[in-house]
């Protein structure tokens, strides 16, 4: 077993700052971080295209057996292009450009980040807006 | 129009026989509707709407923790077909930008929650 050390700062200037104010009328400097267990590691670097395609296969990584809730780990996601908008799914794989699509979790525009649990009851899916080489990095954290 | 910098930093010492040490900055224009950090009680197989389908196409940058410290009971994060996606255990947190169009919905599992949440919409 290993500890990852995730941890998350989200700053912002009070509302009135006269450079970069953030939302609030007070400045935001919230710190969350944990320490998660894990028994696996894997990461890749993606080149996505406008044809869906499965990114994390569930299945592979726990043999069709994972309990939600109980088995799983965390994503770490990155949109790595310049231009190319990064769409990922939960479920069947399935084209996920269109808005209002239900398997669609999120959407990561250029330069943008995501990090959330993952409990392998179905993959993850990967599209994008157009071809992007070495669009997406990604990592998977299995809990130990 | 405002400014939220998230910073995202994972380290480990273990996890490969080299050192991990990842850290990840954006500056995010965001505005409204936004809700400022805060907590609930979900109740134990109950459901609390952190952002709720609004209809409209969008993102919204949403963190979310569970705030328990003590427990086994956990945070299902679920999409709009009520599906679970990730859990959260105690003091495990996400941050990400779901689809508005698709909202996010938390439930406690096992018994009591307390979660902390914010979300900052997309502008």
């Amino acid at each position: 077993m290993a500890i990852i050390t995730p941890t998350l700062t989200l700053t912002s200037n009070a509302s009135t700052a006269t450079t970069d104010p953030g939302p609030l009328s007070i400045a935001l400097s919230l710190a969350a971080t944990d320490a998660l267990t894990v028994d696996s590691v894997q990461a890749k670097v993606v080149t996505v295209s406008a044809t869906h395609a499965i990114l994390w296969d569930a299945s592979a990584i726990s043999d069709g057996t994972a309990t939600a809730g109980t088995d799983g780990g965390f994503v770490y996601l990155k949109n790595q292009h310049a231009t190319v908008n990064v769409y990922i799914g939960f479920g069947s794989s399935a084209a996920l450009q269109a808005d209002d699509n239900t398997t669609r979790l999120l959407t990561l525009k250029p330069g943008e980040f995501a990090w959330l649990p993952w409990d392998l009851t179905a993959d993850l899916i990967v599209d994008a807006s157009d071809d992007g080489t070495d669009a997406l990095e990604t990592w998977y954290f299995d809990r130990g | 129009m405002a400014t939220l910098t998230p910073t995202l930093t994972l380290t480990s010492t273990d996890a490969t026989s080299a050192s991990l040490s990842l850290s990840v900055t954006d500056s995010l224009t965001v505005g409204a509707p936004s809700i400022g950090v805060s907590k609930k009680v979900i109740g134990g197989g109950t459901s609390f709407n952190v952002y709720t389908d609004s209809g409209t196409d969008g993102s919204a940058y949403v963190y979310v923790k569970n705030a328990n410290t003590s427990s086994a009971f956990t945070a299902e994060l679920k999409n709009d077909a009520d599906e679970a996606f990730g859990t959260l255990h105690n003091e495990e947190f996400a941050f990400y930008p779901i689809d508005i169009n698709q909202g996010l919905t938390v439930t406690a599992s096992g018994g009591d929650v307390t979660i902390e949440y914010a979300y900052w919409t997309k502008a």
